[in-house]
């Protein structure tokens, strides 16, 4: 078994804002068939931000549960990176601001990532080759206040939420929930989902997002990977892919080998709907929140332009404890105040001029 | 004096509070323990000048709330929005916006936790401020 790592997950978090708005809400007020829209997707609703959040204050949230289960002085973190498409500053970074409210040191290396809805692995890869090289316990974060053009298909899907994650590396000698022990990355130049500067929404190429994009990625990241590890689909407990939609992780999962039982825990997006750079993490963050020790999984993302990050974990003994030590992602996911289509307006700031 | 009201976010304003914002950074006497939010030279109780910053912790209880259906301006998207006065468990009390919950939700001894938010953006500038909120606890 060649490239071999072996990086401790210290802590997990996730956080979701309390609004939601259902598919149907959205479809009445064009004036379209809900039942279309709700079986074409896969899904009944989707998290909204409130006015007064964005992808830095989910994040915050997100780690202040990850910092309770990891049980590390924010002091002790040496490194920060923040995985994001919906930066709150174009220029001006959001790692500072997290760590800043954190109470992390300023001895620390911090950056943001931007890879479409690959953004949070590629912050978690970057942070594992920290730790591995530099040693220390490094945060990880993916997090989004995904944007969708009104009357447009993303407007159903495109929700909010963010996932952290606090990695030591075998050295670190604390306690571990899961070893990340293998990853691989693939990546090409597919135009299929793009945003350019100063545009408020992004454009996607439809259905080219599917077999070019999506399914190209997915599927060769996971099957080597996979090839590499020496594993078949029927090792894994666990497997969580990027979730656009309810119908094309499924998919993904039936062209692998995987039956839907192993999607049962990383499958949210018909709850929370699709939290871009935040969206596999969190379907990893519900994972170890129900995962017991010896369990494997495996962690697929995908992000537009594009390109897919897989990894092979094992949950380790030290997960019981810490499960009881900050609350589960399902706590934030069944909170939830429904909207009407006309407050979800006013909560994603489309009355400003 | 009008911007301080409308709390218009300049950048050493944002840099100079963000540490009382973020962390909810309060003060103590060193003399006789006594916590206060807003920072100060000499100890209201004893007079003493030995003062050292303590977090103020992330829950408290609602004393008293008002809901604003007349906000200030760069507030009007917000209302109607709910501000309370908040007795931390360090036993001081700080006045802040209680969100995550309806008007008809809220009630006095209600628990609540710190909630990291963006307070205010400026048009201007494009500045943003973040600071603590309150919302209500979650088991």
């Amino acid at each position: 078994m060649k490239n071999k790592i072996d990086v401790d997950i210290l802590g997990w978090g996730g956080y979701v804002p309390i609004y939601r708005i259902s598919v149907d809400e959205i479809s009445k007020e064009w004036g379209e068939n809900p039942l279309k829209w709700r079986k074409m997707l896969g899904l009944c609703e989707k998290s909204v931000p409130s006015l007064d959040e964005d992808s830095t204050t989910l994040a915050v949230e997100a780690c202040k549960i990850c910092l309770k289960r990891a049980q590390v002085d924010p002091s002790e973190i040496t490194a920060i990176y923040v995985g994001t498409e919906s930066k709150a500053y174009a220029v001006k970074p959001t790692s500072t601001i997290i760590a800043q409210a954190l109470g992390l040191s300023p001895s620390i290396s911090s950056a943001d990532m931007e890879f479409a809805c690959k953004a949070g692995t590629e912050a978690l890869t970057v942070c594992m080759s920290q730790v591995i090289s530099r040693g220390g316990v490094g945060l990880a974060i993916g997090t989004d206040t995904a944007q969708g053009r009104p009357k447009d298909p993303l407007e159903y899907s495109a929700g909010a939420g963010a996932a952290a994650f606090i990695l030591g590396s075998k050295h670190s000698k604390r306690e571990s929930a899961a070893k990340i022990l293998f990853h691989y990355s693939y990546v090409t130049d597919t135009p299929d989902f793009w945003r350019k500067n100063g545009d408020k929404y992004p454009c996607h190429a439809e259905r080219f997002t599917g077999s070019p994009a999506y399914f190209k990625h997915t599927v060769n990241a996971a099957r080597t990977l996979m090839k590499t590890v020496g594993t078949n689909p029927s090792d894994y407990q666990h497997v969580i892919f990027h979730q656009p939609n309810g119908k094309f992780p499924l998919k993904a999962a039936k062209l692998l080998g995987f039956v839907k039982k192993q999607l049962k825990y990383g499958l949210l997006v018909d709850k929370i709907g699709n939290t871009y750079s935040a969206n596999s993490l969190l379907g990893l963050v519900s994972v170890l929140d129900n995962a017991a020790p010896g369990d494997k999984i495996l962690l697929v993302s995908f992000g537009s332009g594009a390109g897919s990050d897989a990894f092979h974990l094992e949950v380790q003994e030290g997960i019981s404890e810490k499960k009881r030590l900050a609350l589960p992602l399902e706590k934030f996911i069944n909170r939830k105040i429904n909207v009407s289509y006309g407050s979800y307006v006013r909560k994603r700031a489309m009355l400003y001029v | 004096m009008r911007k301080r009201w409308l709390l218009v976010a300049s950048a050493p304003q944002v840099w100079r509070e963000s540490k009382q914002r973020y962390k909810l950074i309060g003060f103590e006497c060193e003399n006789c323990k006594r916590p206060f939010f807003v920072e100060r030279v000499i100890c209201p109780n004893c007079k003493s000048r030995k003062i050292r910053e303590i977090r103020l912790g992330a829950e408290g209880t609602v004393e008293s709330f008002t809901v604003i259906f007349n906000p200030p301006k760069k507030f009007e998207y917000h209302s109607p929005y709910i501000i309370g006065l908040i007795k931390l468990k360090k036993g001081v009390k700080v006045i802040g916006q209680i969100v995550d919950c309806l008007p008809q939700e809220v009630k006095v001894g209600l628990e609540v936790e710190v909630s990291f938010r963006i307070v205010s953006k400026d048009e201007d500038t494009g500045l943003i401020m973040y600071g603590y909120k309150f919302r209500p606890k979650i088991y």
